[in-house]
C-alpha cells in the first residue's frame, strides 16, 4: 500500500483542556491499532490534531509517577494550571493559549519512515512554518526548534506504539512565556522559550499557523488532499466525550 | 501412537489457551492446518529455540529448558531509533498477555513502546539498562535483552507465526 493521498486535519476552534485532546487522540490510535494485521479493516487516512489548550504542565514518559505532590501542587499555580502525565518522549513542558498544539497520528510504516526519520520531517516542517513568517529557525544538538542556540520556539515529543504516531509538537506563537520561566523546560538548564511574537511577529492566529504547519508536514508525507473539519463535531460524531 | 499422543496435546494447549483468551486467528489456524502439529512432532527444539522476531521490530528467543523466552529490540530497531537515552522496563512478577506493553525505550524525543509477543509472566528485567540505557544501541540482540518472561502452554503456536532471521531480514528490506 502506498502512501495515503488525504489527510484529515481535525482543529479544535476554542482552547480545549489537554484530556480532551488526548482523548480525542487516543481513539484515533486504537483505530490505527485495530486496522493492523491479521484485521483486514481499512487503515485510517493521517490525522492531525491541532489546537490551543487551557494552561497545563505535561511530564514526558521517563518523568511519570517522578513529579512529587508538591511539584505538581507549584505547577499547578493556585489552579490556574492543570497537570497531566503523558507517554511521550521527552521531559517536562507547558501548553496553553497562544500555542500552537499538532499531534499528527499516522503510520510510519505507511509512509516508510523510521522514528528518526519522523522526528526529522516534525523539525523541518517547524522549520518551514516559521520561514512563512518571517523567522528564521533552525535545530540545534537538543531536540526542538531554536531561533537561536538559546532561544526555543517549539518543543517535540513523541511516542510510537507499532509504528503509530502520538503526541507531537507545541510552537509558541502568542504563548504568555510567564509559564516557561517557572520551570527548566525539556530538562534543559540555561535557556529560554521566544514565541512569534517574542520574534516581533504579531497578529498572526493560531489556527492559521496551524494550517500552515500541517500543509508542510502533508507535502513531506506525499499528501495531496488537506481535509479540515471541526475536532470538536468530530469527536460528538464519533461519541468521543471533552474532558474538562 | 507418539503422534497420537502429541496430537491431542496440542489440542489441549490450543482450547486451554483459547478458552482464557478467545483468539479467532489461532482457532482459524488449527482448523485450516492440522499438519502443523505433525511437523512439530520432528522439529521441537530445534526450530522452537530458533530466534524469532516480530513485525514490531522486538526478537525473542527460548531458553535450552524451554521455559523462558528472552525479548528484545532488534539491530535495525535500534538504529533506527537513533540514540537511546532512556529504558523502560516492565515489573518482574507482572503478567503479560501477547501484545501488552512490556516498556519502552526512548531516543530524540520519541518514545516507542515494546510489546511482548508472548503470554507469561516476566520473570527478570535487565536492570543495567537503566543505568545505562545507551547500551542498548551497543548490543541490542545480545547483553542488551529486555527481559524475560516465563512462557506459558502455547507458546509454540506463537513463536511459529514469527520470523526467523532471514524474514526478517527480507521483511526490513522491504520497509
Amino acid at each position: 500500500m502506498g502512501p495515503a493521498r488525504s489527510l484529515l486535519h481535525l482543529h479544535f476552534p476554542s482552547p480545549t483542556s489537554y484530556r480532551t485532546a488526548a482523548a480525542l487522540q487516543e481513539s484515533l490510535v486504537t483505530r490505527f491499532l485495530r486496522s493492523k494485521p491479521p484485521s483486514n479493516l481499512t487503515a485510517p487516512p493521517p490525522h492531525i490534531i491541532t489546537g490551543e489548550f487551557t494552561p497545563v504542565y505535561t511530564c514526558g514518559r521517563r518523568e511519570v509517577g517522578t513529579v512529587t505532590p508538591e511539584q505538581q501542587q507549584f505547577l499547578k499555580a493556585e489552579g490556574r494550571a492543570d497537570f497531566a502525565e503523558a507517554l511521550r518522549g521527552g521531559q517536562t513542558t507547558f501548553h496553553g493559549p497562544g500555542q500552537l498544539v499538532a499531534y499528527p497520528i499516522i503510520d510510519l510504516k505507511t509512509h516508510r519512515l523510521t522514528p528518526r526519520e519522523y522526528v526529522c520531517v516534525l523539525e523541518k516542517s517547524l522549520i518551514a512554518t516559521c520561514a512563512h513568517y518571517g523567522i528564521k529557525a533552525m535545530t540545534t544538538e537538543h531536540t526542538g526548534v531554536w531561533t537561536t542556540p538559546d532561544d526555543k520556539i517549539a518543543a517535540l515529543g513523541v511516542h510510537m506504539r507499532r509504528n503509530i504516531t502520538s503526541h507531537g509538537v507545541g510552537l509558541n506563537v502568542g504563548t504568555d512565556l510567564w509559564w516557561f520561566d517557572r520551570i527548566v523546560a525539556c530538562g534543559l538548564e540555561g535557556k529560554r522559550t521566544t514565541s512569534f511574537e517574542k520574534e516581533g511577529v504579531s497578529g498572526v492566529g493560531v489556527k492559521q499557523v496551524g494550517e500552515v504547519f500541517v500543509r508542510e508536514v502533508g507535502e513531506r508525507l506525499g499528501v495531496e488532499v488537506v481535509e479540515r473539519r471541526d475536532a470538536e463535531e468530530f469527536m460528538a460524531e464519533v461519541n468521543i466525550e471533552s474532558v474538562v | 501412537m507418539a503422534s497420537r499422543l502429541s496430537a491431542a496435546r496440542a489440542v489441549r494447549q490450543l482450547t486451554s489457551s483459547a478458552t482464557r483468551r478467545p483468539s479467532a486467528f489461532v482457532c482459524q489456524r488449527w482448523q485450516q492446518r492440522p499438519q502443523i502439529v505433525e511437523r512439530r512432532l520432528f522439529s521441537v527444539s530445534a526450530a522452537i529455540r530458533e530466534k524469532k522476531y516480530t513485525e514490531d521490530h522486538e526478537w525473542i528467543e527460548l531458553s535450552e529448558d524451554g521455559t523462558t523466552g528472552t525479548i528484545g529490540i532488534s539491530t535495525y530497531a535500534a538504529k533506527a531509533l537513533g540514540d537511546v537515552v532512556y529504558v523502560e522496563l516492565p515489573q518482574v512478577d507482572m503478567d503479560v498477555v501477547a501484545g501488552d506493553t512490556i516498556g519502552a525505550v526512548e531516543s530524540v524525543k520519541s518514545a516507542s513502546d515494546i510489546l511482548s509477543p508472548i503470554s507469561g509472566v516476566v520473570a527478570e528485567v535487565n536492570s543495567v539498562l537503566e543505568e545505562k540505557p545507551q547500551a542498548l544501541n551497543k548490543d541490542p540482540e545480545g547483553e542488551s535483552w529486555i527481559a524475560k518472561v516465563k512462557v506459558e502452554e502455547g507458546v509454540q503456536t506463537v513463536l511459529e507465526s514469527l520470523m526467523d532471521k532471514k524474514a526478517y531480514e527480507e521483511f526490513t528490506k522491504e520497509e
